[in-house]
């Protein structure tokens, strides 16, 4: 077992922070917390995280401040918490720098997924150029993609798009960045057709079996982005 | 339109009454101006055809009763002559700058009007905003703190009576969530502070992503998907028509047996000259009383023994009707089927030709 990750959680509400505490101490994180923006940078400063849980609703400065005098010197995952249902603070937390999101109520297991995949990716950025997922086979030298062992043929930007994807495994990607990433920074006019393009991949690589589609493999969260995993 | 032409000739008698009786003490040729004076107000006051007629008759006027020979439309005096022509062209310039003059202040005050009621708007808008995230944050954290604790307890619980109450405990914070989750739907959708973030939806690829996200409920029932021939695509906000599909789903689940099929039909269907593309979800069971297919659309209906507020379907007719769609039920020989519509949007050329394999 290596040494104990250390986290950081700022959230104003104690019953959270407290549940969050027992909840993560139990999986071996070793945890402080703070109750405001301020007080949260401030630890941040002396404790040196592994990653951070940022609550996006808290009462002294917004969390998208917090994060901008975070990311100045923090490299570490971010991972905000909100109960907002607009997107636009989460995609605006998420373009800021913030490496995922969880929406309240979440499930304590699927923060701590998505726990593993940033810190994952912050410690060793993989650079593989073959994965095998599930039914997937995919090699990005020659760009083929094989489902359920037979080629499958995509276009040069469902190509990019799924290399995209692919490159941030397990972490949500915004609909900007994957715009950016895949057709540059004038993109703007692929923008109401995106969606589309990648309604046609999930197409492609639909299997045979019920077990999974392509819809579960890339994942849509609705007016965010999309998550690819399995 | 018809008072501006009275006010305006109503004003010229009321100018020449008053100018007549001051002839002897300014002489015939000075009461021209007190009529070139009345022009200005009529302009600006009533516009342009009301200030021309006004000059034109207050030339004629002036010529009849005022300049000598009176009561004769002749005149002795050369002078006269230009005077009254001059004065006949100066009251029509004067009459068309006033007119001028209203016009614009008439644009500059509707646009400020409209300035003041779109701040208004915004501004209204942004409170709701503001207030219906506060709710939202004030309801959703303990919620999160009930749940955390709950899916904990569920984890570590030995004995089968804990572990019975515990899944109560559960079951009943899910179904609060699922309660708060559709008033503050209900709130958005009806304060009209709803924007629509639209884009181009594949719909066949969509219907699978609701299905995806639905899978924690429709785990008991066999979901098949009837694709339409061709690709259907619509525009729409994809988060907001989730909601509206994830409430159908839910309901084909809740009121079908276990184990039976939910199928869901996608087609395009012309209906009244327009290209609907049509979405029937279709459930054994559940008969929707013959004669309550609308009102199981209103607000606060539900089945007796049913669980919920019954705003479900309001919001989904609501949500369907921000996309210029409709939505209808109907129960046939066993089977409940909801029937969308929405309209078709047509991809352009281009796009159809970046979705061609290279």
């Amino acid at each position: 077992m290596s040494k104990a990750k250390k986290v950081l959680i700022i959230e104003d509400d104690p019953a959270v922070a407290r549940m969050l505490t027992t909840a993560l101490s139990q999986e071996n994180y070793e945890v402080r917390t703070a109750v405001s923006g301020k007080e949260g940078i401030q630890v941040a400063q002396d404790y040196r995280p592994s990653i951070i849980l940022l609550d996006l609703g808290l009462p002294d400065l917004g969390g998208a401040q917090v994060l901008l005098t975070l990311r100045q010197w923090f490299t570490a995952p971010v991972i905000v918490l909100t109960a907002n249902d607009s997107d636009q603070d989460k995609v605006a937390a998420l373009d800021g720098g913030a490496d995922d999101y969880v929406t309240k109520p979440f499930s304590v297991s699927v923060l701590l997924a998505r726990m593993r995949v940033a810190l994952r990716h912050y410690d060793k950025v993989e650079v593989t150029d073959s994965y095998t997922l599930g039914p997937y086979e995919i090699d990005l030298i020659n760009r083929q993609v094989k489902v359920e062992g037979s080629f499958v043929k995509l276009t040069a930007t469902e190509y990019d798009i799924l290399r995209v994807l692919l490159r941030n495994y397990g972490k949500v990607v915004t609909h900007r960045t994957l715009l950016k990433e895949v057709w540059g920074p004038n993109s703007v006019e692929h923008h109401q057709y995106l969606r589309v393009y990648v309604g046609q991949l999930r197409k492609k690589l639909r299997t045979g079996k019920k077990s999974l589609t392509g819809e579960e493999f890339i994942q849509t969260e609705l007016g965010i982005g999309y998550r690819l995993q399995i | 339109m018809l008072k501006a032409y009275l006010s305006s000739l109503v004003f010229l008698f009321l100018t020449a009454f008053i100018n007549y009786l001051l002839i002897p003490y300014l002489g015939y040729r000075a009461t021209g101006f007190g009529f070139l004076v009345g022009v200005l107000p009529v302009a600006v006051g009533c516009g342009l055809g009301p200030a021309l007629l006004f000059a034109t008759l207050s030339a004629l006027l002036w010529d009849y009763f005022f300049i000598p020979p009176q009561f004769t439309f002749s005149i002795q005096n050369s002078e006269d002559v230009m005077m009254n022509l001059t004065y006949f062209v100066v009251a029509l310039v004067t009459g068309i700058l006033g007119s001028r003059i209203q016009s614009h202040e008439k644009t500059l005050k509707a646009r400020e009007d409209k300035a003041n009621r779109n701040a208004l708007l915004e501004e209204s808008e942004k409170l709701h905003q503001t207030l219906l995230n506060s709710v939202s944050h004030e309801l959703r954290t303990p919620l999160t703190t009930i749940l955390g604790i709950v899916n904990h307890l569920d984890f570590v619980s030995k004995s089968p009576e804990t572990s019975l109450v515990v899944h109560d405990l559960k079951v009943s914070a899910e179904r609060l969530n699922q309660t708060v989750t559709n008033l503050l739907d209900m709130s958005r959708i009806s304060s009209g502070a709803l924007r629509l973030n639209q884009s181009v939806i594949d719909l066949s690829d969509f219907i699978r992503t609701c299905v995806a996200r639905a899978d924690y409920m429709l785990e008991n029932h066999h979901v098949t998907i009837l694709d339409p021939k061709n690709a259907i695509y619509v525009k729409g906000d994809e988060k907001i028509l989730e909601t509206a599909f994830a409430n159908l789903l839910s309901n084909a689940a809740r009121y079908s047996p276990e184990g039976s099929e939910i199928r869901i039909d996608l087609s395009a269907s012309t209906s009244a000259s327009n290209e609907f593309a049509a979405v029937k979800i279709t459930n054994s069971g559940a008969n929707i009383p013959a004669g309550d297919e609308e009102i199981i659309f209103g607000k606060f209906y539900s089945t007796s023994g049913g669980v919920g507020l019954g705003l479900g379907l309001v919001i989904v007719r609501e949500i369907v009707a921000l996309h210029r769609g409709t939505v209808s039920a109907k129960t046939t020989d066993g089977f409940t089927t909801f029937n969308v519509l929405l309209p078709i949007e047509e991809l352009p050329d281009q796009m159809k030709v970046n979705l061609q394999v290279v």
